[in-house]
């Protein structure tokens, strides 16, 4: 593996004709990203690992005549792949992928977005499914909680068919902060909170959590664990992390006004 | 947090926790001995299992719900698993379950309201020589839908069926002639495989040993209690030596006259042998037996000779020799010679395995891990089962070789915890190889370190791909990563790990003692060797076939098995277990190695081979193994996952006669997009058994799809079971056995069935003697019934017209006419 990106040197590729390069450690999707070719995907996030799940952003690599569908998130190039990120047999995989997904989960827009742009239909039998599914099992969620917030406060369960996202013992889950990342990271609206009466409630996760009161406004704004781990991780005065961002934002204007009113030229 | 947890559960996790390091890798293993003592895993064992080994709990119930081996709610008393491995499923295991189901008022993965039974299925306990079987707690039975009222009811009762020991009273009174004993070169030998075991191989060897010690004559004949010899089908297996002397089907009364007559006498007794089918008469030797005589046992033949928990037994045939050779070689001459005797993975890929050993030698990164994986999931193979359960060494041997020439000081052997003989076995061939200097530190001197542990699957098919496997055994649940970054490179612990099957290392010894160029004399240009199948399904002699790479289909199916019972025709092999597909009579002359069954659209797999004849319907057979797929896919990438399932949906309409047009295409469509867009090889090769079947068989898509006709007359919703009143001759038979009263008639006069309350459970057709049950089409069943109203009342007034008739000659049983026809 001398020639490949993951050692200390940058790889030379074609990327959809273009010659290109990659730097260090960088995936088919890193380097697209920056070339500015758009490549779909709905289980890649910069925040967490790669994990190579949904399987809509495959690219084909030649060598000669032979070819092959990499998982353009996992796959690290070597010096003289020819990459195509939008060949037939590419857009063939992710039609019948999003014709897949869109059969677990009619519902979701951003797979019917998807699927109108692929001509995917989803010519299958789905008469005994409800239909409300939203999860496509991308797991974004659990990697945002075990890599980013470090709660591990849900995770997967069963496998196959039945293979779920869960809290562990698909109960009212005791690592939960009530931090909403894996709402917000979320790619299809599975996951949902609601903020009532000075408590959060992850609807799906089924935490019920206090909000922490703004000491300036006394609006609730966050999670009291939530606010605590911040305060911890970030090691902010007291308070700051206890205001709420509105506030904290007057705050801060009101100090870079004092800043700024001082005149420029004695600096 | 603390958490309550009850006296009892707490006493076993101290003493499970206590065993294991308190690390996340321990994870798996203190979750199989919880289960084990505690029956399931309560929630607050699995807390504090968390808590003490460092694994969050997301991980840790991710893995208690992944693995088949764990249940979160409490089972029943009694555990009744149906074995739905591909053997078993040809042979009736649907129809088993169904009627346990039925009886017991459970669905599988249910609990009965009186605590009593859990009703489980399993995907292949490596019992396919002998199915369809059941387990009943611990105990593997053969089954058909008729007897599982009793073993219900043994169960209930705590009986477990099985012989006992026999001796007549006069045995061992007098002395008897001992001078044949003389030589020193008398044995006998009993088969202790699993397959026998089921058949009540334990109290046969029992009743040798105390024969032996009846007649005080222990000391003067050798006893083995060996491994597996392969022919499983006629078990419990007894062989006497020096004459070779092959018995079957060896019941526990007929021991004391074994050893009289043959082991002290040395006569030879005709009513135990084998009987040649064609020339009809009793083979003595077992070599002269066509089941063994067309075979060449290089790897597997010891498996008779020895008994596998004894080192001694392994030495004397040259066991440890390649070992003391390969420690005198340089690490790259080891290898060399592994790749110039050709050897390919006996696992799956047929990846070359001195190239993988070269990759991992030269890889960067310490330490190195030597795996063995023993994940057996192929459901109808089970040699590598029988080769841990009957010569572990052997496996140990190569592991340890392999271990000197990649470099590496650790090594693993992971094991279905569905093979607990396998366990046993080779966690004691350890323990013998430690205390003999063939493990350990300094091994034979060489200054060479290398040691083993053995740790157990948690019973899921996809960890025998080597990333979950290897996932699986960091104590993580067992879902596979692409393999950009190969595992030699990158593997176990993100170290450098080289990962072969049982029958892979077991070859090992063998090259090095004999050296490449005599080794690859055998096999085909390029698949050198021989190789293990499993030859099972329908077929006549079902067992663990050894033949050259390149031998044809048609000598291991017609020369070695005997070809297919009752007369039936032979309709396809299916070879490769799910990820294979199923070769019609057309390649019956295929020569079977690596590459030729690939190009046919199969491939060699671990080596099950499962015959199936024309009442097995390829629609049927595809959609079981997508059934199989789609409960075995770890579920992490969408094509698998969902493609897989959806798959099954269309094949499951067809079976119900609800295919539409367009089906075929949406199935070849959907097969190319899991192919190509899968993660790992078990999504990559999950169409191949309908693709294969496509490919050989699209006659009878269409006649499901187009006609609701199965022209195999096995799914269910299609057929029919019609009684041929001309045929039946009133015995009440299948009246007396059927289990939901749905046949009339009366006695000595033409019965029927009525459509309305039969569940075709066929055991009707099981019973009848006289060919009179029939399979008929559901869709023509309005027709049918006239025609049956017709001819009972025909065969009445006939019978009516000559009432004192004298009995008619006994009508030869005719084939059974085609479904549909």
């Amino acid at each position: 593996m001398s020639d490949q990106a993951s050692e200390n040197k940058e790889i030379q590729f074609t990327l959809d004709g273009q010659s290109v390069y990659a730097r260090p450690g960088e995936t088919v999707l890193g380097v697209a990203k920056r070339m500015g070719i758009e490549i779909p995907a709905l289980c890649h996030h910069d925040a967490v690992s790669p994990y190579g799940a949904c399987r809509l952003c495959v690219v084909e690599v030649f060598w000669g005549k032979r070819s092959k569908l990499v998982t353009s998130c996992i796959y690290t190039p070597w010096e003289g792949d020819v990459v195509e990120t939008g060949s037939d047999r590419v857009c063939r995989t992710r039609r019948m992928v999003l014709s897949l997904l869109l059969a677990r989960c009619p519902e979701v827009e951003t797979l019917q977005d998807m699927a109108r742009e692929y001509g995917a239909a989803a010519p299958f039998d789905t008469a005994e499914e409800d239909g409300s599914e939203r999860c496509i099992l991308c797991g974004l969620c659990v990697r945002v909680c075990d890599e980013v917030v470090g709660q591990h406060a849900i995770g997967h369960a069963h496998r196959g068919m039945e293979r779920a996202i869960s809290a562990p013992f698909a109960d009212r889950s005791d690592d939960c902060i009530g931090c909403a990342a894996c709402v917000y990271i979320c790619p299809t609206g599975a996951l949902h909170y609601e903020d009532v009466d000075g408590r959060r409630t992850m609807v799906e996760l089924q935490t019920d959590v206090p909000l922490f009161p703004c000491r300036v406004c006394g609006a609730h704004f966050a999670p009291v664990e939530q606010v605590e781990r911040v305060r911890e991780c970030l090691k902010l005065p007291e308070a700051l992390a206890e205001t709420c961002p509105d506030c904290r934002g007057r705050e801060i204007r009101g100090i870079m006004e004092e800043v700024l009113a001082v005149p420029r030229s004695k600096a | 947090m603390s958490v309550v947890t009850p006296p009892e559960t707490d006493a076993v996790l101290d003493e499970v926790l206590g065993h294991y390091p308190a690390e996340p890798a321990s994870l798996i293993s203190v979750l199989q001995d919880v289960q084990g003592a505690l029956n399931y895993l309560p929630r607050e064992a699995l807390e504090r299992i968390s808590s003490t080994l460092g694994v969050p709990r997301n991980q840790s119930y991710h893995v208690a719900t992944f693995f088949k081996a764990f249940t979160l709610e409490p089972r029943g008393q009694h555990t009744i698993k149906v074995c739905m491995g591909t053997a078993c499923h040809v042979r009736g295991a649907p129809r088993i379950l169904e009627e346990l189901s039925r009886q017991l008022e459970i669905g599988p993965g249910e609990t009965s309201a009186d605590g009593e039974f859990t009703l489980e299925t399993v995907n292949c306990v490596g019992a396919c020589a002998l199915g369809p079987v059941v387990v009943v707690d611990e105990h593997c039975y053969k089954a058909s839908p008729a007897t599982v009222g009793k073993l219900i009811a043994n169960a209930r009762e705590g009986i477990v069926e099985g012989p006992s020991v026999v001796f007549p009273e006069d045995f061992g009174a007098k002395p008897c002639a001992c001078s044949r004993l003389d030589s020193g070169t008398v044995s006998i030998s009993v088969c202790g495989g699993t397959g026998c075991q089921a058949y009540g191989c334990e109290v046969v060897a029992s009743a040798v040993e105390e024969a032996l010690d009846t007649l005080g004559v222990r000391d003067r004949v050798a006893f083995y209690k060996t491994g597996c010899h392969g022919f499983c089908e006629r078990g419990p297996i007894a062989v006497i030596r020096p004459e070779h002397v092959f018995y079957q089907h060896v019941r526990p009364e007929d021991v004391a006259e074994i050893v009289t007559k043959t082991v002290v006498g040395g006569e030879v007794i005709d009513r135990l042998l084998y009987r040649d089918p064609i020339e009809d008469k009793p083979v003595v030797k077992e070599s002269e037996i066509p089941f063994y005589a067309g075979q060449q046992r290089l790897i597997f033949g010891d498996n008779g000779l020895i008994s596998p928990d004894r080192i001694d037994d392994y030495l004397k045939r040259g066991g440890y020799e390649g070992l003391r050779k390969a420690l005198t070689m340089e690490p790259e001459a080891v290898i060399d010679e592994v790749t110039r005797a050709g050897l390919r993975g006996r696992g799956g890929g047929g990846f070359l395995t001195g190239r993988k050993w070269t990759s991992c030698r030269k890889a960067h990164g310490e330490p190195k891990y030597v795996i063995c994986n023993a994940d057996e999931g192929d459901p109808g193979a089970y040699m590598d089962r029988s080769l841990l359960e009957g010569n572990p060494h052997r496996v140990l041997e190569g592991m340890i070789i392999g271990a000197h020439a990649i470099g590496s000081n650790e090594g693993y052997v992971y094991v279905r915890d569905e093979y607990p003989l396998a366990v046993k076995n080779i966690n004691v061939a350890i323990e013998q190889a430690r205390e003999r200097g063939f493990l350990g530190e300094n091994i034979l001197d060489s200054g060479f370190r290398f040691d083993v542990r053995v740790v157990r699957g948690g019973g899921a098919f996809v960890c025998g791909e080597s990333t979950a496997l290897m996932t699986s055994l960091e104590g993580r649940a067992g879902e596979p990563r692409a393999k950009y970054i190969h595992t030699v490179d990158s593997g176990l612990w993100g170290k450098p790990s080289n990962l072969n099957n049982v029958e892979t290392w077991a070859n090992v010894p063998l090259i090095i003692s004999q050296g490449a160029e005599q080794y690859a004399k055998v096999g085909t240009d390029g698949s050198k060797g021989t190789k293990i199948f499993s030859l099972v399904g329908k077929i006549v002699n079902t067992g663990l076939v050894e033949v050259p790479m390149g031998v044809t289909l048609r000598h291991i199916i017609f020369d070695i098995g005997g070809g297919i019972p009752g007369g039936r025709g032979f309709k396809a092999v299916q070879t490769g277990g799910p990820s294979g597909g199923c070769l019609p009579e057309s390649l019956l002359d295929l020569e079977v190695d690596f590459d030729e069954l690939t190009k046919a659209g199969s491939m060699m797999g671990s080596g099950g081979m499962i015959v199936l004849d024309e009442d097995s319907c390829m629609v049927d057979v595809a959609k079981y193994f997508l059934n199989f797929l789609m409960e075995e896919s770890c579920g992490k990438c969408v094509p698998c996952r969902e493609g897989v399932r959806r798959m099954h949906d269309i094949l499951d309409r067809m079976t119900k006669g609800e295919g539409r047009e367009g089906d075929i295409e949406l199935l070849e469509e959907l097969s190319e997009a899991v192919i190509d867009g899968s993660l790992c090889a078990l999504g990559g090769s999950a169409p191949n058994p309908v693709l294969s079947t496509l490919r050989y068989f699209r006659e009878e898509y269409e006649a499901h799809i187009n006609e609701q006709r199965c022209p195999a007359g096995a799914c269910k919703a299609l057929i029919l079971y019609v009684i041929d009143a001309e045929k039946c001759t009133g015995c009440r038979a299948c009246a007396k056995k059927c289990p939901v009263d749905a046949i009339t008639g009366e006695l000595k006069g033409p019965h029927e069935i009525d459509f309305s309350k039969c569940i075709k459970c066929g055991i009707c057709k099981d019973t009848c003697k006289f060919d009179s049950v029939i399979i008929d089409v559901q869709k023509d069943a309005g027709r049918i019934e006239k025609a049956v109203k017709v001819a009972v009342a025909e065969k009445k007034k006939a019978l009516a017209a000559k009432p004192k008739a004298k009995p008619k000659a006994k009508a030869k049983p005719k084939r059974k006419p085609k479904a549909g026809k």
